[in-house]
């Protein structure tokens, strides 16, 4: 039974805490779940399709199907790792629906014009480092950013959940569905390719 | 003689770096990329990849997203959050709120007393006769009401129900009965629990609870 009373500081609850409260009909617990994951499940998706509109309504669409299936959440499983496997199942369902795209950091191969291209260009404004790291470490970072588009949809999700969201491996296997040992390969091939886009950068 | 070297693999080195070996391995690495410059300028790159991925950003999606999340998200509220949302929004809120409460359930209270008083300030009406006239109303009045229930209560199944329940229990022997009770007393403790846990232990209102106040 959730504890309830008075105004309740979600800051100190673990993930389960919060579903509970959530669960008791408490609407700020489902804006405390939004707020904790917006980031993670945004920048997951954001690198799949690479569009940052696209990726905002699918994550809208993983929140809402995640907030609105949280009684059939099952607690055996990490909250963080069924809301990553709604986000990759979302972005990945999209990225089949649509064209093969190999949209980049220049912007989507859709636009027709420069101003189109810049307006779906990979912005990475919103950062979660200082004004200081950001602007020494841009240019690499924007280096990375076009290599990990170069990689398959399932290999960029096993960078991003490992190298981004601090995953282990086994974690990652569940949230993708597949055996350990693919994983373990696909981030691998991963790391192998981005290696060598990122080889020229060496002194 | 040339001596044979044995290089690690490119899985090795990768699961060096990222601290994935164990103690004996990691130390046997280690011990070769010290007499291996090849292998100790691979290793390199992969700490150079490392250290890249390593400032992967999290990116924040546009302000306003919970806001357009939660316009499409069903809140769920069980059936006793909503009983006691409820309950409080009956309640009042403020000291005003209770005395007007208070006030407004006073008022018959009064107007009887009122009606009363007035009724024996008139030298052809007395204390006793009052209270007669009163108390037969009343009796008339209940015993008509009792009669008109309990018709129509025992022409519903329920009625059926509970006077086949009595039949039974009267043929029953003392055993049977002081089971019935006992399974009787258990349920009512568990439902005077079930309300008093949900419903009057917490005095937590939801953010979406509307409040009432005077």
């Amino acid at each position: 039974m959730v504890p309830c009373r008075g105004e309740v500081d979600y800051r100190n609850l673990s993930d389960q805490d919060v579903v509970e409260h959530a669960l008791a009909g408490r609407e700020s617990a489902f804006r405390e779940l939004i707020g904790r994951y917006e980031r993670p499940v945004f920048s997951l998706i954001y690198r799949l399709v690479r569009d940052r509109e696209r990726a905002e309504d699918l994550s809208q669409d993983t929140f809402i199907k995640v907030l609105n299936a949280l009684d059939r959440y099952d607690p055996s499983y990490k909250l963080s790792s069924w809301i990553f496997k709604i986000a990759h199942n979302t972005a990945l369902d999209h990225l089949r629906r649509r064209e093969p795209d190999t949209l980049s950091l220049d912007g989507s191969p859709h636009a027709r014009t420069a101003a189109e291209a810049e307006a779906t260009s990979l912005n990475p404004a919103s950062h979660d480092e200082s004004p200081e790291d950001f602007a020494a470490s841009r240019e690499l970072g924007s280096e990375i950013e076009r290599a990990i588009g170069t990689l398959r949809p399932e290999y960029r999700t096993a960078i991003v959940l490992c190298h981004v969201e601090g995953h282990a491996y086994e974690e990652i296997a569940r949230i993708m569905d597949v055996p350990l040992g693919t994983v373990k390969t696909y981030i691998h091939r991963a790391r192998k390719v981005l290696m060598k886009q990122l080889a020229h950068l060496k002194c | 003689m040339k001596e044979t070297m044995h290089h690690p693999s490119a899985e090795a080195l990768e699961a060096f770096v990222e601290g994935a070996l164990g103690a004996p391995d990691r130390a046997a690495l280690r011990s070769h990329l010290m007499s291996c410059a090849r292998c100790d300028s691979d290793a390199d790159e992969w700490r150079s990849l490392f250290a890249v991925l390593r400032t992967l950003p999290r990116f924040a999606p546009a302000p306003g997203f919970g806001e357009r999340v939660m316009a499409s998200v069903h809140v769920y509220r069980p059936w006793y959050t909503e009983l006691r949302g409820f309950l409080e929004w009956l309640l009042p809120r403020t000291t005003w709120g209770w005395a007007t409460a208070a006030a407004v359930f006073a008022l018959p209270v009064v107007a009887g007393f009122t009606l009363v008083a007035w009724l024996l300030s008139k030298s052809y009406v007395t204390a006793y006769g009052l209270w007669v006239f009163a108390t037969d109303r009343f009796a008339a009045a209940a015993g008509k009401l009792a009669s008109g229930v309990s018709t129509r209560v025992m022409e519903t199944d329920v009625g059926v129900l509970l006077a086949r329940g009595f039949e039974t229990a009267s043929a029953a022997g003392t055993y049977e009965i002081g089971l019935l009770a006992a399974g009787a007393t258990f349920a009512t403790a568990v439902s005077t629990w079930v309300l008093y846990r949900f419903l009057f232990s917490s005095t937590d209102r939801g953010s979406n609870h509307v409040t009432f106040s005077f």
